[in-house]
């Protein structure tokens, strides 16, 4: 036996399905595994490099690769838009190594691979979101080292992270932290939902879907189980509070009870407002679903 | 002993992972494991149990068997397909019972630490029947089941798990994050997910 | 918003690559081969080798090509690419007391034994540009190239053969650094294969130095160099040359097999002196650094972060595990600078939201 025999052979590069190989999958289902067992909690995985930049996803990516199979539907959107060229290139990955059906339709996607939003639709039970985070650690906040982070959630010491939000409502008036609010799972750890905005957080709480977030460079994966509480930090007389968008509509489909992105014309400059998540945007836009007017929860 | 060749590693792996991440997160919930014509499995070695070690194994990790159920030809059998170290129960991450009667080495298996609790042993019970439907039927165990996953209570009916199991889990659970989760599987390839965030009634 | 965009989000990358392609081979010159960057460019090969993590002269110089020389890109396709390689076996430990030397240097005495080897190094030489450079052609290449060969004699090559004794070994036998510690069965950590946490044990720590990127540990060296948290580091002996790469025998207990060699820089650095736990007397302390090919101010840097690492108290950045290490990897360094180029309208829009509430402002 020489070792060109055990060199694979044949010219160019064929990639496994879904790109990782078994023994990535494997580890990273394990691991998922235990995240839903122990909801909020960071579980360690190896993530290896891909050919995405780290920072780019390659966590949510990692999610999506170890669970999808070829009969899901796959939906990926960034700042809730299909369209936007970070998630057109992690679309062209997947369909490349998988072949699987994609939509910019969130109801009928299986598996929903989302970078800092969540669809308008809530999400139903036969569905999985997939959200890509790029510091997982809520901690980081009041505190720099792993080490030490950790052994604040193993012993849910988390008196730091109060009086640091108490601080910023005594300095600031009322508490800054905007995206990725943290909050406290199943009553037990706090956890970063990933920079998803506040507007989207009452969508985690006793959802009918399964979310799984994936940090690949910080290399750690947690779960949040359907049907499990979802609270962000807040003090009985500051209760938290979402994005407010009372008084505008959005100028493509007159939804008031939408995330609304702020543009500005090419041309013109003119402010306006847009649906973030555009795929709902379009259903309304082709009547197949009503405008939303004001939202009820938040 | 024979080399197993009818478990697709990439397309039947990822079906059954799906439907293990499906039972772990809704506890109580039946997920199907779909059959593969095993060619020389041991005599009482269930197929499904062997499609998840399968999915779930590689040389990282490790297996056992609970001492009371575990036969030789097992060991071997299992140590082949699975390219997986056996080792003690104290020490391995995925645990093979059965369910019909208890094993103290179920009292072994590790709950993880406060900063690792996703070291814990992960413990494969095999029973008798998986139900999830129906009516209560004599004879047969009934689960409530309540916690993350879980709207409300989920009911989930076994035939042949010792009831010890259920207590003794409770006992291993006590301190969270530490803990132990299962997986309950039937011949037939039903599998029901109880991690350890479920609170477990015998109804 | 909705298809308009798809389209315009794919046809925005593919002429994206095209402009990149054109930037590159629209100037006059011929196409450069990967055997010229090979070959003509070996501190860039070993350098995008090491922060790959991959052995392959050949691979690394193709990435350089892909990457026009930007050698953070360069690691990341290398590093991309070795993640799709199967693990077949791991080798067995080298043994770098064997290693035919390319140059070997002590900076902490001025004879050792076997003697200082110069050898091929650009310390010594004034930096001055060469404009004769620019005129190279193949003829003067090759009469340089003969003109050499004619002056190796008997060797044949510039390696030196034979046996050069450490110099840690020597201070060893002196009772001045530790003794060696015994040799753990344990395998050793491996960071590409498993999640590794904090604390990291030392053979996780250097493996990750050895991955790191030459500027991110050369600047935290270079602190600890300066005076934040200093270890009066000496330089014991610095070896460059080729080390024999075995395997154990696929089938015949202990024996081994040589698959080749590899070119390796490795440092050890000989620091401030302490007494350490049951030892009667106080000794040296060390540091080591190694990494792939052939790169000094890499090994030097990661020989101070080794010991800097291992302070008894520690305090200054260098010292710090989770600093050093955490934050010089250039791949995920980049990646996540690279990241903040991506739209981050959500999280800015609520951030505008939650700043004119505190202003009061009405929208």
């Amino acid at each position: 036996m020489t070792l060109q025999e055990l060199l694979p052979r044949g010219k160019g590069f064929r990639y496994n399905f879904a790109f990782v190989d078994e023994g990535v999958k494997k580890e990273v289902r394990r691991a998922l595994l235990k995240a839903v067992a122990l909801p909020g909690h960071q579980v360690p995985f190896a993530s290896p490099e891909l050919p995405i930049a780290r920072g780019w996803g390659t966590g949510g990516l990692q999610v999506t690769m170890s669970i999808i199979g070829p009969n899901d539907v796959l939906k990926i959107i960034d700042q809730g838009c299909d369209g936007s060229v970070n998630a057109v290139n992690l679309r062209k990955l997947l369909v490349a190594t998988t072949g699987v059906r994609t939509t910019f339709d969130s109801r009928e996607a299986t598996v929903l691979q989302s970078r800092h939003r969540l669809p308008e639709i809530p999400l139903r039970a036969d569905q999985i979101a997939v959200l890509q985070v790029p510091l997982p650690e809520p901690l980081r906040l009041v505190e720099p080292s792993e080490v030490e982070t950790r052994r604040m959630h193993s012993e849910g010491d988390y008196a730091r992270m109060w009086v640091s939000l108490y601080e910023d409502i005594v300095r600031n008036g009322s508490i800054s932290l905007t995206s990725g609010y943290p909050c406290r799972v199943n009553e037990t750890y706090i956890m970063s939902p990933s920079p998803l905005p506040r507007w989207d957080l009452p969508l985690l709480h006793d959802a009918e879907h399964l979310t799984l977030l994936g940090a690949g460079r910080e290399k750690r994966v947690y779960a949040v189980p359907p049907h499990t509480s979802v609270r962000p930090l807040e003090f009985d007389d500051m209760p938290f509070a979402v994005e407010d968008f009372s008084g505008m509509i959005c100028a493509r489909c007159g939804s008031s009870g939408t995330f609304l992105d702020e543009i500005y014309d090419e041309k013109s400059g003119e402010p306006s407002r847009v649906c973030s998540d555009s795929g709902f945007c379009d259903l309304v836009l082709q009547g197949a679903i009503p405008r939303r007017g004001r939202r009820a929860h938040g | 002993m024979v080399r197993e060749t009818v478990f697709d590693e990439v397309f039947d792996s990822q079906a059954v992972f799906r439907a293990l991440l499906d039972s772990l997160s809704r506890p109580g919930t039946i997920s199907m494991i779909a059959p593969r014509p095993y060619g020389s499995l041991p005599g009482g070695l269930f197929a499904p149990a062997l499609s998840i070690l399968k999915t779930l194994c590689d040389h990282h990790v490790s297996f056992s068997l609970g001492s009371a159920g575990a036969k030789p030809e097992w060991v071997s059998y299992l140590e082949m397909n699975l390219s997986t170290p056996f080792r003690r129960v104290d020490e391995a991450d995925y645990v093979l019972f059965d369910g019909e009667e208890f094993d103290a080495d179920f009292l072994r298996l590790n709950p993880g630490s406060l900063e690792f609790p996703e070291r814990s042993g992960t413990a494969l019970l095999c029973v008798r029947l998986l139900s999830d439907q129906g009516e209560p039927v004599r004879g047969r165990r009934e689960l409530i089941l309540r916690g993350p996953g879980v709207k409300g209570r989920a009911r989930l009916s076994v035939d042949g798990l010792d009831a010890r199991y259920i207590e003794e889990r409770a006992n291993a659970n006590r301190f969270y994050p530490m803990g132990i989760d299962l997986l309950l599987v039937d011949a037939e390839g039903r599998v029901a997910g109880v991690p350890r965030t479920s609170a477990v009634e015998a109804g | 918003m909705g298809y308009v965009a798809v389209q315009g989000g794919v046809t925005a990358i593919e002429s994206s690559q095209k402009l990149n392609r054109y930037l590159r081979l629209r100037g006059e010159s011929a196409p450069l081969s990967v055997n010229q960057i090979m070959d003509q460019m070996g501190p860039l090969v070993d350098r995008v080798m090491g922060e790959g993590g991959l052995y392959s002269p050949f691979h690394a110089a193709l990435a350089i090509k892909q990457a026009s020389g930007d050698p953070i890109e360069a690691a990341f396709l290398l590093r991309a690419y070795r993640a799709t390689l199967r693990r077949l076996v791991d080798s067995l430990p080298v043994r770098t007391e064997e290693m035919r030397i390319l140059r070997r240097i002590s900076s902490a005495f001025k004879t050792i034994p076997g003697g200082q080897v110069l050898g091929s190094t650009s310390d010594y030489e004034q930096r001055i540009l060469d404009f004769s450079l620019a005129e190279e052609t193949v003829e003067t290449q090759r009469e340089a190239v003969r003109e050499f060969e004619a002056g190796l004699g008997d060797h044949g090559e510039p390696l030196s053969p034979g046996h050069f004794r450490k110099v840690v070994d020597m201070l060893r036998d002196q009772g001045l650094v530790p003794p060696v510690p015994p040799r753990s069965d344990a395998p050793p950590t491996d960071v590409t294969q498993e999640s590794a946490t904090f604390p990291l044990d030392r053979s996780g720590r250097l493996q990750m130095l050895a991955r790191a990127e030459t500027g991110g540990v050369l600047a935290l060296a270079y602190s600890s160099m300066r005076g934040y948290g200093s270890i009066h580091p000496t330089v014991g002996e610095l070896r460059v040359g080729r080390v024999r790469v075995q395997i154990p025998h696929p089938w015949r207990k202990g024996r081994a097999v040589t698959l080749g060699s590899a070119a390796i820089t490795e440092v050890e650095i000989v620091a401030s002196f302490h007494r350490s736990e049951g030892e009667a007397k106080p000794t040296f302390s060390l540091g080591y650094g190694s990494c792939f090919g052939h790169n000094e101010v890499k090994a030097i840097s990661l020989g101070v972060l080794d010991r800097a690492m291992r302070s008894p108290t520690p305090g200054a950045p260098a010292e710090d595990h989770e600093f050093v290490l955490l934050h010089t990897d250039g791949v995920e360094s980049s990646g996540f600078c690279s990241h903040f180029k991506l739209p981050h309208y959500v999280t800015f829009q609520a951030d505008l939201d939650r700043l004119r509430t505190q202003r009061g402002v009405e929208e």
